[in-house]
């Protein structure tokens, strides 16, 4: 009887840290970066737009990129012109940043709540943005041509640049 | 040119002018005269479906009137006091009882009275008297008395008793919507219906109302087998729903049988106004 | 002749010359007498022209076209590029209307050639890469369509439309015009392999950008899927996600009909309010009021009734006697017919646009709701306006669009409408907004939005007209919707 109670307890206790543990989230999980998507975009305009998705209200995010020269990370201003900026209960943000580099930029995004107190506990997530050449814009004949000489190719349907 | 001729011409041209546009002014605002001929018609065509006329019928086609009222609520302390003594039931808010008698408010300006046993309320059968009897309840009930005239003394179906009817007048015109409707039973009064909301004013309107005989041919050969006793013309409005009040009436023609049914029709618009 | 006759002849002539002007003069009278009596037509010649009624019935064919208008027109130079909203009522925005229904006709007298169940990842895609989009407000069931583009041989496939893409000459498809057409279930693709026309080509697409580019208005969107796949918002919604956009509302003042110093049962002001409801006293109609206060003007078989909110209503009340099965073309021409009549008779309505925003069906009626836009004036496009605690007496239904109509296929069975005075002002405010911080200040500052913890379903900038205001001008207002209703913050001028 005694040996069926404790086996009792020890499916539920089994069974309640599964369902509890997602709630109680990992730490230092504030912000889903919804883009860039990935780790990493290829981009052809100088200026990209990172947006997000925080988790708590007044959550504390800041933009940085790794200096080529330094090799160290220096905050990265928005086109408005902050680097760090708050997000309150909207909890979204949306951002436009201009890319320092031709190719490769190493981005960093640090995000936080004012109740975090050591830097490791913050969240950081780094994304690779290369910046490639501009897409040499064709006009309406060029693009005839070369979907004559290339017609198996048209069918690329909605594709994101 | 000779110009005294000319002028002479001119006052002729002038003076035919202005007859022509005379008499079409006139012919506009008397709104067109009805003829005897027409009349003889209608009642022709009336007798070929079974519908009888035994009174005149009225010619009138002029210039439609609007009544407008004010809003009129009953002294209820004065009516239940008047009908009910001391020593009644309250019911609820609008309804009251004693003994074998009911007094019901459908409205703030209207009430039904009834008594289905003896009371001791002695009126009288005689058509000459019950509006004497009624002016000294309706002093008792402070029932504005002098704005209602008898329209029609007639045995109830029943063949025990009788009602009176009186309607409202106004500035000559009916008011069918005021009215007092009297029932008595071996000289006592079985029932009261009272309705009366104050008329307060009457303007006349750019429009003219539709001959009467237009609506017996039109609306009422839909009835035959009837005998038309009277048809007159008052005030008479239509309830839209229990929120909407009564503010302002047009003017209704009213076509009454021997049987004691009355029909009413939108003076304008010649609508049945159920 | 001897003096005294000469006298006589003198003052004879004086007399005939006086009599003459006073013939004359009564002659004018009585036929300005006979001209007013004739309810302003002119005695003799009224009969030669057709009345009022029978030109309104023409002219349904005729503007048909207004009340089945696009709600958003966007322009797109492509994924994670520029995307434009074309000003509603501008010379551009007819234009391209104009031409899309040319596409839309060509289209749905073809079978798709693709039909496929909704993916709104995908949907989002093709608006952002695609040059044209064009959103109703609600899906528009296809009989509505065929009639209000005269579509002759319509090949039956949906069911209605709520909304379009439009790319000709798409290079991803040989050059041929393509077309998309969504309802509440499917994309539809067409791909017009024998469409002649171009009259969206290039050339089209690039004048009109360059009329749209640099100007303030509807600059710096972009269309949701842009934030991201993983991003919670609806994604074809389009709206300034970055970078601040700058646009120019004006303010819109406001006056009920009717005294605005309470309402006095007098037959003048009853006349006054009829002049501005119907632009004629209507002497079929008995005016009254009822215990909430409202006019009210009342035949036999119909009310209208002003409430005190400033919603008028029509309400048929005879006998209802055909119980068949509405059809829902035959119901929205009814709707239409009536509301031209509304819009025709009164002045007020002069400087607003209509919208169609909801169809639904009941067992032997149909109920459309049209949302009124007040022009800004040319370039600056329409705002719309947004009903805010609006209710009636009697009614447990929110009264939130501007028109609510129920018709059969006989006749309008009620028509509840907002008759107010609306006017916008000549000058223009700058407002500059982005999406992100408004969503932030409207959940800062609105405990129930936050507590509802739903997601953002549409947003829109309205002019909110809030039930009881006595504040007779209005600004425009951010708004959020959600499952659970709407939310406003006012946009801050400059």
């Amino acid at each position: 009887m005694r040996s069926r109670l404790l086996l009792f307890i020890i499916i539920i206790t089994a069974i309640m840290s599964l369902v509890v543990s997602p709630v109680g989230a990992a730490p230092g999980k504030f912000v889903e970066i919804s883009r860039p998507e990935g780790n990493a975009e290829v981009v052809t305009k100088d200026v990209f737009s990172i947006f997000g998705t925080c988790v708590y209200d007044e959550t504390i995010i800041t933009f940085e990129y790794k200096d080529r020269s330094t090799e160290e990370f220096k905050p990265l201003e928005t086109t408005e012109g902050y680097s760090t900026f708050k997000v309150g209960s909207g909890k979204m943000f949306g951002k436009d940043i201009k890319l320092k580099y031709r190719g490769e930029n190493i981005i960093k995004i640090i995000a936080y709540t004012k109740d975090v107190k050591d830097d490791k506990d913050k969240q950081v997530q780094t994304y690779t943005i290369t910046q490639g050449e501009e897409k040499k814009k064709s006009n309406w004949f060029e693009k005839a041509i070369e979907w004559i000489t290339n017609p198996g190719k048209d069918s690329d349907k909605d594709k994101k640049d | 040119m000779d110009w005294k001729r000319a002028k002479l011409i001119l006052i002729f041209v002038f003076i035919a002018l202005n007859i022509v546009l005379g008499v079409v002014l006139y012919r506009n605002i008397k709104g067109g005269e009805v003829s005897q001929e027409t009349i003889k018609n209608t009642r022709s065509i009336l007798e070929q479906n079974d519908i009888i006329v035994e009174c005149l019928i009225p010619t009138y086609t002029g210039k439609d009137y609007i009544l407008q009222y004010q809003e009129t609520v009953l002294d209820k302390s004065k009516i239940v006091g008047g009908l009910l003594g001391k020593d009644y039931t309250k019911i609820n808010d609008n309804t009251y009882e004693k003994d074998t008698q009911r007094l019901v408010f459908p409205s703030n300006c209207s009430f039904e009275y009834s008594d289905s046993g003896k009371n001791n309320k002695v009126f009288t059968e005689s058509k000459n008297e019950v509006g004497a009897k009624l002016k000294e309840l309706a002093k008792k009930l402070d029932i504005p008395i002098g704005e209602f005239q008898l329209d029609s003394f007639n045995t109830l179906v029943s063949g025990e008793g009788s009602r009176a009817v009186y309607k409202g007048v106004y500035d000559g015109y009916s008011v069918f919507d005021n009215y007092i409707e009297v029932d008595i039973e071996k000289s006592r009064l079985k029932g009261i219906k009272y309705a009366y909301k104050k008329p307060v004013n009457i303007t006349s309107r750019d429009i003219n109302v539709i001959p009467v005989y237009q609506i017996l041919i039109s609306k009422i050969s839909n009835y035959p087998g009837i005998k038309i006793s009277d048809i007159d013309m008052g005030f008479k409005g239509f309830n839209v729903d229990k929120d909407t009040k009564t503010l302002y009436e047009g003017l209704s023609w009213r076509i009454k049988t021997f049987s004691g049914t009355e029909y009413f029709f939108n003076a304008t618009n010649g609508e049945s106004m159920e | 002749m001897s003096k005294k006759s000469k006298a006589l002849e003198y003052y004879y002539e004086k007399f005939k010359a006086a009599l003459l002007v006073f013939l004359i003069v009564l002659c004018i009278v009585q036929i300005g007498i006979l001209w007013s009596s004739q309810s302003g037509s002119f005695p003799f010649l009224s009969s030669f022209f057709p009345d009022s009624k029978a030109t309104s019935q023409v002219s349904l064919e005729e503007v048909k076209e207004n009340y089945m208008l696009p709600y958003k027109i966007v322009l797109s130079k492509g994924y994670d590029e520029e995307h434009y909203i074309v000003p509603n009522g501008s010379r551009e925005y007819k234009s391209l209307w104009d031409n899309a229904g040319e596409y839309i006709t060509k289209a749905l007298e073809t079978k798709p050639t693709q039909t496929q169940l909704i993916d709104e990842e995908k949907w989002g895609v093709i608006l952002a890469n695609k040059s044209y989009y064009f959103e109703f407000k609600t899906q528009i069931s296809i009989d509505i369509v065929k009639w209000v583009l005269n579509i002759k041989k319509p090949v039956d496939t949906l069911p209605g439309l709520s909304k379009i893409v439009i790319c000709p000459d798409d290079p991803n498809n040989s050059y041929y015009d393509v077309i998309y057409i969504r309802d509440a279930v499917n994309i539809y693709t067409y791909i017009l392999t024998d469409h002649g026309q171009n009259s969206l080509d290039q050339e089209v697409f690039d004048s009109v950008y360059n009329s749209l580019h640099g100007k303030p208005n509807f600059s710096n969107y972009k269309i949701a899927i842009e934030t991201g796949i993983n991003s919670a918002l609806p994604k074809d919604m389009i709206a300034p996600f970055t970078s601040n956009s700058t646009e120019a509302y004006a303010t819109v003042d406001y006056t009920p009909l009717g005294s605005q110093d309470g309402h006095t049962s007098s037959l003048a002001e009853y006349n006054a309010v009829q002049m501005e409801l119907f632009g004629e006293v209507r002497s079929d109609y008995m005016p009254d009021e009822d215990v909430y206060g409202s006019i009210v003007f009342k035949n036999s078989d119909s009310v209208y009734r002003l409430y005190n909110n400033s919603v008028a209503e029509y309400k048929f009340i005879g006998t209802q006697i055909s119980t068949e099965k509405p059809k829902v073309l035959e119901a929205y021409q009814r709707a239409v017919s009536f509301i031209m009549d509304i819009k025709d008779r009164s002045k007020y309505m002069g400087a607003i646009n209509l919208y169609l925003s909801s169809i639904s069906e009941s067992s032997n009626s149909y109920t459309f709701k049209f949302d009124y836009s007040i022009a800004q004036g040319g370039e600056y496009g329409e705002l719309p306006v947004l009903l805010k605690d609006f209710t009636l007496p009697g009614s447990d239904q929110p009264f939130d669009s501007s028109i609510t109509i129920e018709t059969t296929s006989k006749r309008v069975i009620q028509c509840r409408w907002l008759a107010l005075k609306l006017q916008a002002e000549k000058s223009l405010i700058e407002y500059k907004w982005n999406f992100p911080e408004f969503v932030d200040k409207a959940y800062n500052s609105i405990d129930s939005l936050k507590n509802s913890n739903l997601p953002i379903q549409n947003y829109g900038i309205y002019y909110v007209l809030v039930q009881g205001s006595k504040d007779y001008s209005i600004n425009p207002s951010f708004v959020l919707f959600n499952s659970e209703g709407n939310y406003s913050i006012p946009l801050n001028g400059q």
